[in-house]
């Protein structure tokens, strides 16, 4: 009797360890049930685990028993689990696991005994019920009081090692996860196309792609070193701005010379955690040596057809023109009326042309600009000036508003005049009648300039295109020059020279707003 | 007598309208294609004002000026520049160092050289070659800047 305690007592202990030198639940419960037998006298024993609505019934055969007796036993067991945590688990949905069916020969097979005893434990811990451990015999009343309190004592044990287990094997399978998805990822990051660089808060280098490596020209062994020479070269100016602004992306692009000449994008932006905060920067590096040298080509082609158009255009014109002035014989008033529809026309081609050199031009960074401090008040009052007889024409209404002390800019003067004639130009053609406004306001680094009108409007549509190449909309066929749809992209490109923004607000039949800014000092100037 | 204005210009048609349009105005016309011709013509019948295109075969106009500027007996006969390049590069090298007196972009309006060709020959206007440096300077500035405006208004 003392002996068998000692021995029951040393097995309890041992489900623990056992525990503890398994991964995953099913070895750790063929051991419990081999065991059992040690605890209490019985023929079946069998463990119950549900699993959502599903379960798992572990069978193990102490005694050879009838197919019969072991579904009835799963048959009891499930009913005593549905009872035990109110769920409704099917027969069909139980899979049984027999651990040693067959291992007895069947003419040792008893088919006729039915099940007279079964005890049903629930393995509960922490509260919860984990499933159930099922004890049975062919002999009634076969289990003794003193023999189930020390079987519930081991089913507690038990319960509280599948409980770690189940626990650990929620780990593993995580642990899987997380390994098969950084697998991913650096298959992903070494195929990419792009080249790719991370850094850690400290803006110290995490992670260089192959293509990053590839296109900086670096040994492996020299990835960790990229920090110094990377960062604090080209990229120093991308982080100053990151860390300046609340920009989500700074793009810029440079020109490398080694390993071999290509011009990249770099496209930056904040890494953040879940809660936001910044852990790093991500950036991306493209090759757009071919799109830039499209792009040249295409700016470069433009240029060359516009000077080509030149020359015939200038025989046209002066061809047209004297036939009009009568130099070659007199014309009829219908043919002169003719002629000079073709003169109002060429030089609506020219100014296409000159309009398109000076895109050209911006596109391909040409042109150079000549900065000086600009008193932007003068300037607009010229331009007003200079406008003040077509408003009149027009019976419109020409206002100037300043509101601040000094309107200096950092800017080329003649360019300037330039984008507000353009913008002038554009509100006079669209508006009928009100009036147009040009305002200056000062800003703490900036001054912002104005053009609004009470004029015909843009779409909602339509706002986003203003600024494209030859978009017109709304075109009056009233009396005026007609324009070239170069105007605003113009406008917009030599604002972004200057470092400033331009932008546009309208409500349709209403209203329309133009407004630029131009940066008070050169100290960002990028030129 | 007639003032006699040299047309310098490889393309045909530009010489023949240019040619008529003087013409009309009371202009007598020679003509040449290219920079050497036009360079021999100044020097054999000595015009009272030189029209010249730039890009031209065998001898561009701007070498051609060069060759006018450096002969004593054509340097004082006025250079205006007739051509489609308009950079600014170009006007200022033709009005500083060729000594050009003007220069007139293409497409250009007639009015643009008949008032130029007008106002040089009135005031019988030759480069100035004694004049004090930096009035000098700033006069070209001043035409440079002038040339240029006029083409953008274009």
């Amino acid at each position: 009797m003392a002996e068998e305690k000692i021995l029951v007592t040393d097995l309890i202990k041992e489900v623990g360890n056992q525990a503890m030198s398994q991964l995953h639940c099913e070895p750790f419960i063929k051991w419990v049930l081999e065991k059992t037998p040690l605890v209490i006298d019985h023929d079946v024993s069998a463990i119950l685990l549900p699993e959502g609505n599903k379960a798992k019934f572990y069978l193990w055969l102490n005694q050879p028993v009838s197919h019969e007796y072991s579904r009835e036993c799963k048959l009891k067991a499930i009913e005593a689990l549905n009872a035990a945590t109110n769920s409704s688990v099917s027969e069909g949905a139980v899979e049984v696991l027999a651990f040693n069916e067959g291992e007895a020969p069947l003419d040792q097979v008893d088919k006729t005994s039915p099940m007279a005893s079964f005890s049903a434990v629930p393995l509960i811990e922490r509260g919860n019920c984990l499933g159930l451990f099922v004890i049975s015999s062919r002999k009634p009343n076969f289990f003794l009081a003193y023999k189930l309190n020390m079987f519930n004592v081991f089913v507690n044990q038990v319960a509280l090692a599948i409980d770690s287990l189940k626990a650990r094997e929620k780990v593993v399978q995580q642990a899987r996860i997380i390994e098969r998805d950084s697998v991913n990822m650096k298959l992903a990051f070494s195929g990419m196309s792009e080249g790719l660089i991370m850094t850690d808060e400290f803006n110290e280098v995490i992670l260089v792609n192959p293509r990053a490596s590839k296109m900086l020209g670096l040994m492996p062994e020299q990835v960790q070193t990229i920090s110094k020479t990377f960062i604090s070269g080209f990229l120093s100016e991308v982080f100053k701005e990151l860390a300046n602004t609340d920009k989500q992306l700074v793009s810029r692009d440079i020109d490398l010379e080694s390993p071999q000449k290509m011009t990249l994008r770099i496209d930056a932006a904040p890494a953040r955690d879940s809660k936001d905060k910044k852990i790093g920067t991500v950036i991306l590096l493209r090759d757009i040596t071919l799109e830039k040298e499209v792009d040249r080509l295409k700016t470069e082609f433009i240029s060359t057809v516009s000077h080509e158009l030149r020359t015939p255009l200038t025989t046209i014109r002066e061809s047209v023109s004297q036939v009009l002035d009568g130099i070659l014989g007199p014309t009829t008033d219908q043919q002169r009326e003719f002629l000079s529809i073709c003169l109002e026309d060429i030089d609506r081609l020219t100014r296409i042309i000159n309009d398109l050199l000076d895109i050209s031009k911006i596109e391909a960074r040409k042109i150079q600009l000549k900065r000086e401090m600009v008193d932007l008040a003068a300037v607009v009052k010229n331009v007003g000036l200079i406008f003040q007889p077509r408003f009149k024409e027009k019976a419109l209404e020409l206002k100037t508003v300043f509101s601040g002390q000094k309107f200096e800019a950092y800017a080329d003067k003649d360019k300037i005049i330039q984008v507000l004639t353009n913008l002038v130009g554009n509100s006079l053609k669209f508006t009928r009648k009100g009036y147009v406004r040009i305002s200056l306001e000062e800003k703490q680094d900036f001054v912002e300039c104005s053009i609004s009108d009470t004029g015909r409007g843009i779409s909602e549509e339509d706002l986003p295109k203003v600024f494209s190449k030859f978009q017109q909309f709304g075109r009056t066929d009233g009396p005026g020059e007609k324009g070239t749809g170069l105007g605003l992209s113009i406008a917009k490109g030599i604002i972004e020279m200057h470092q400033g923004k331009v932008w546009v607000e309208s409500s349709l039949n209403q209203w329309t707003k133009f407004s630029f800014t131009l940066p008070k000092t050169g100290e960002k100037a990028g030129e | 007598m007639d003032k006699k204005v040299l047309v310098v210009d490889d393309e045909p048609h530009i010489i023949k309208l240019v040619e008529s349009r003087l013409k009309a105005n009371g202009y007598a016309v020679i003509t040449a294609s290219n920079g050497l011709e036009g360079y021999e013509k100044a020097k054999a019948q000595k015009p009272d004002i030189i029209l010249m295109d730039i890009t031209m075969p065998q001898m561009s106009g701007k070498d051609a000026l060069k060759k006018l500027k450096e002969d004593k007996e054509t340097a004082s006969i006025p250079v205006i520049m007739l051509t489609g390049r308009s950079g600014a590069d170009d006007i200022v090298e033709c009005l500083t160092k060729g000594g050009a007196l003007d220069y007139v972009v293409k497409p250009f309006m007639a009015e643009d050289f008949l008032n130029k060709i007008n106002t040089a020959l009135a005031t019988d206007k030759k480069v100035p070659e004694d004049s004090c440096k930096n009035e000098l300077l700033d006069d070209i500035e001043q035409r440079v800047k002038k040339v240029l405006d006029s083409h953008k208004e274009k």
